[in-house]
């Protein structure tokens, strides 16, 4: 099992993560925050591609600075993903399969079942370059799971993707997540609704929060108000969103208490929002 | 220790990395097998003085020679330090990058040893000149793994080495051609050309353990 112990992360004056602890579990954890929360450092701590100067990252209680085999049960998909665009599908597997010390006589069986999962077998034989942007990234999903591993990262694996390869790439994941731990850093709240069983929420460097998709929504009981424009008191909300019709205006907002409004449902985003903000 | 397995690993990943490089892969070998010893037959075609001559087509091959001989290892390790999404190759399990620069520079090398050898049928007693057009092919590496690791520039990278080329080239008519000057090394004695030789061997192995040292030293990745 992954376990990070007090990780703290530096760039010069900058502090990109204070010392951050969880103990994960075979699951699949969304990991949120803004942009510039520590999300991508948090992953490459864990990765080690960051020296991990104060704090440890543990796979199965063994410091992974000193067990180079924890690699093996890696599959890590970054933001952005498009080696070797000359080569076919298939040959950017294999390299990436002889990268990762699959052996030579497994790798063809292993392609063939990793692009079978992700729906690209009727193009293994295309170049990479000529693929769309959401084949890519299932390619990139694929290469993942090359080396069969325990542990999958996945760093915004849907930006920029139309909602029908987010669906498709929610699906993946449903299909995979048997068994292993998968973390998914992510903006969208669609994907943490959709196929994660824990949230972790960073914020400037610190874990802001940790707990169920649900326990997320319930940050915002209470909190979530709709009102007419006109209606509203005091400032110290934050507005969600803003609508206008036949010349009123209507506010979805977040505050302590109710401004002049009537209380709504919270949904995920709003439980984001409350924590972010911290209403 | 690189086990068998290893080196067939090692071998079937050069010729992935070579069908990755597209068309452009093949110019160094076509400068190699084509371009180099046609311009090395025409120079000695009919020669009179194979030996005077000799500095003609040294001359020419102490230009293309060393580029030729680092140009894959150059767009390979570019892909693993400078490719979208290079982070996964540094999360593999092969973790050193320096066997697979190294393979394509010696598989160049070879090649290009082949080449010496045909000219050597026709001008004899070209060891010496050839041992040390070697070194620096060799001290050309070290500078491009150097550079690559400690820079993550290609565009800096093949800027000192073109440079480099055109200041040893610029700098022929000197009566000394030392190290690190390389171009026209025809006026040098015996001894001083062995001991320039050995100065680019151990130039190249400083350059690259210090290439490798840089790479270690920064963060790992980024």
């Amino acid at each position: 099992m992954l376990s990070i112990q007090n990780i703290t992360k530096t760039f010069g004056k900058r502090t990109a993560l204070s010392q951050v602890s969880f103990a994960f579990d075979k699951k699949v954890y969304g990991l949120v925050g803004a942009n510039g929360a520590g999300k991508t450092t948090l992953l490459r701590c864990i990765l080690q591609l960051y020296r991990v100067k104060d704090g440890e990252v543990l796979w199965n209680g063994k410091s992974v600075a000193r067990d180079r085999s924890f690699l093996n049960q890696v599959g890590y998909l970054p933001q952005q993903f498009g080696l070797y665009k000359e080569l076919r599908v298939r040959e950017a597997l294999a390299l990436l399969a002889n990268e990762k010390g699959v052996p030579k006589q497994d790798t063809d069986e292993r392609i063939a079942a990793c692009l079978a999962l992700v729906h690209l077998s009727d193009r293994a034989d295309s170049k990479v370059g000529e693929l769309s942007g959401g084949m890519v990234r299932r390619l990139g999903i694929a290469q993942t799971l090359l080396n069969e591993p325990q542990l999958l990262i996945f760093d915004e694996p849907t930006a920029g993707l139309d909602p029908e390869e987010r669906v498709r790439f929610q699906n993946i994941i449903t299909n995979i997540k048997k068994d292993r731990t998968v973390i998914l850093s992510t903006h969208i709240v669609a994907d943490i609704q959709a196929v994660c069983d824990e949230v972790l929420m960073l914020g400037e460097g610190k874990l802001l929060f940790h707990g169920t998709v649900r326990d997320m929504t319930e940050q915002a009981r209470g909190k979530v108000f709709l009102a007419k424009q006109a209606d509203m008191t005091g400032s110290d909300v934050f507005i969600v969103k803003t609508e206008e019709k036949d010349g009123e205006v209507t506010l979805r907002y977040l505050a302590p208490e109710n401004r002049g409004g009537s209380p709504c449902e919270p949904t995920t985003e709003d439980g984001y929002l409350c924590i972010q903000k911290q209403i | 220790m690189y086990t068998k397995t290893d080196i067939a690993a090692l071998l079937r990943r050069y010729g992935l990395h070579l069908r990755a490089l597209g068309k452009h892969a093949a110019i160094p070998f076509l400068a190699v097998n084509l371009l180099l010893p046609v311009l090395t037959a025409l120079c000695l075609y009919k020669s009179t003085n194979p030996a005077e001559d000799m500095r003609e087509v040294l001359s020419y091959l102490r230009i293309f020679l060393p580029v030729c001989c680092i140009w894959h290892s150059i767009m390979i390790m570019k892909e693993y330090l400078l490719g979208t999404g290079s982070e996964v190759l540094f999360v593999c399990k092969t973790r050193s990058r320096l066997p697979d620069a190294l393979l394509p520079f010696l598989v160049m090398l070879s090649n290009s040893a082949l080449l010496f050898g045909g000219i050597s049928l026709f001008v004899p007693n070209q060891s010496a000149n050839w041992l040390h057009l070697v070194g620096v092919c060799c001290f050309y590496f070290g500078i491009a793994t150097f550079l690559l690791n400690a820079s993550r520039s290609l565009t800096l990278t093949l800027m000192v080495v073109l440079l480099y080329t055109i200041a040893a080239v610029l700098c022929g008519d000197l009566n000394v051609q030392f190290f690190p000057l390389y171009y026209d090394t025809m006026s040098l004695s015996e001894a001083d050309l062995r001991l320039c030789t050995a100065f680019f061997f151990l130039g190249a192995l400083a350059l690259t353990l210090l290439g490798e040292w840089r790479a270690k030293r920064n963060e790992k990745y980024a």
